[in-house]
């Protein structure tokens, strides 16, 4: 399945996108996202801070980064150090 | 009336002391000659600084004037190594360290900092972010390539830019002066970080990174190019923002495109308040605010923060009335006011505010 790693926010707004495939199942990809999705409906204390959200499907989960299993580490710190500005007009 | 005597023990005439030292009341007698011996000190300080010419009082003023201690910047500077646990980053550097650092990031964010702090205490006596001193905590080289900047709540943290579309986030000082500025707005309005509070708390940041830099460069309103983060995005004709020409700061970018802010209220962005919305445009519409006070502080002429800036501090700081969730409007009132309370109901300064926000369209 694709997977695609969102970054927004900063003090410059932009959005960064990076894909990949990856070979989980939708069991495990549900387990994943139960574990480091997190709900953000405020801006919280930061400011300009930047944060990431997983798009699976048609699915669009805010994540935090600190509890990424070990396991799935990589996968994502290869998607972050793949990150492109998505283009504006 | 008493005469020759000590003017703080003379409600007992020298003939009733004299009386009191002869006494057989070995008490009465013990406090009569400490009082006379007393007497003649005070008598022969007095008499001693009779003689005393103006370099001697001058010598001896400076000796008895009680030392006070005067506040000063106290930073630290952390290294993250390229990791995003800042608690494995290690102190680079602190205020008093004799060894001064080589890495340039920290050279910069260190006179940034010192910049930061000093306009905020030299202009307005504010000590640090706190007005309580606290120690001004960056932190450099957070992630790789990290192209980003931000005020975690209680210390600063910079990326040092992917190198192609950004330079290091630490190579301005209003971006510097930005993100601390984060840190005051945090401990005075507190405002709200999204929809038109938000963009105020922007626009904040804005106003005094851009003192910052100004006062930093000895700049007047009109020598200066009121650009924020021009050597963070990367190429010559780009700036992150524009406080002179909001939407002006990068133009058909490669990447970023062209620069979204408004000046004015007439093109206000209203965007979701969701993280992908920017919270309602608060990145976006800052434009609007943040023209107001150019115009402002263009029309009043000389150094930026001279009146314009003191204006704006004292708006920031006056949390009677700046409230969380205050609006564009409510900053014009609030302004206007402050204008009017430092420098006159009928002033220029008043007038200068008003034709601020009027030529934002607020």
């Amino acid at each position: 399945m694709k997977i695609t790693l969102l970054r927004s926010g900063g003090i410059i707004p932009m959005t960064k996108k990076a894909e990949t495939d990856v070979d989980w199942t939708q069991d495990e990809l549900n387990e994943l996202l139960q574990i480091i999705g997190v709900e953000r409906h405020s801006p919280g204390i930061a400011r300009d801070a930047s944060s990431y959200s997983l798009q699976a499907g048609d699915r669009t989960l805010s994540i935090d980064w600190d509890k990424i299993p070990a396991k799935y580490k990589k996968v994502f710190e290869e998607m972050k150090d793949n990150l492109k500005i998505e283009k504006k007009e | 009336m008493c005469t020759n005597h000590s003017s703080i023990r003379c409600i007992i005439p020298p003939y009733m002391e004299d009386k009191l030292k002869d006494s057989s009341n070995l008490a009465l007698a013990k406090n009569a000659i400490n009082s006379k011996f007393r007497s003649y000190r005070f008598r022969s300080d007095r008499e001693f600084f009779k003689g005393t010419n103006e370099k001697e009082k001058t010598v001896l003023g400076a000796m008895s004037a009680r030392k006070t201690a005067t506040p000063h910047a106290k930073l630290e500077v952390y290294n993250c190594k390229k990791g995003t646990d800042l608690s494995k980053a290690t102190l680079l550097w602190k205020t008093g360290s004799t060894k001064k650092p080589t890495d340039r990031d920290a050279k910069n964010v260190i006179k940034a900092g010192t910049d930061t702090w000093s306009l905020y205490y030299e202009l307005f006596h504010r000590n640090s972010i706190d007005n309580l001193g606290m120690t001004i905590k960056q932190y450099i080289h957070y992630d790789k390539k990290y192209d980003n900047a931000f005020w975690d709540g209680r210390r600063m943290i910079y990326g040092d830019g992917d190198r192609t579309i950004f330079g290091s986030f630490t190579s301005d000082v209003d971006i510097i002066g930005h993100e601390l500025t984060h840190g005051v707005t945090q401990f005075e309005a507190n405002l709200d970080y999204e929809m038109q509070a938000g963009a105020l708390n922007e626009s904040f940041s804005d106003v005094f990174g851009i003192m910052i830099k100004q006062r930093a460069l000895n700049q007047d309103v009109k020598k200066a190019d009121w650009l924020i983060g021009e050597n963070v995005l990367l190429g010559k004709k780009y700036a992150l923002r524009s406080l002179k020409a909001p939407g002006t700061a990068y133009k058909n970018h490669p990447d970023l495109g062209t620069d979204p802010q408004p000046a004015t209220m007439d093109n206000y962005q209203n965007l979701p308040n969701t993280e992908n919305g920017d919270w309602g445009g608060v990145h976006i519409n800052s434009g609007i605010p943040n023209y107001a006070f150019y115009v402002t502080a263009f029309n009043l002429g000389g150094f930026s923060w001279e009146k314009a800036g003191r204006i704006w501090y004292a708006a920031l700081t006056d949390t009677a009335h700046l409230l969380h969730n205050a609006t564009f409007v409510d900053l014009k009132k609030i302004t206007v006011t402050k204008a009017g309370e430092l420098f006159g109901a009928n002033s220029l300064e008043v007038k200068a505010v008003k034709d601020g926000w009027a030529a934002a369209k607020v």
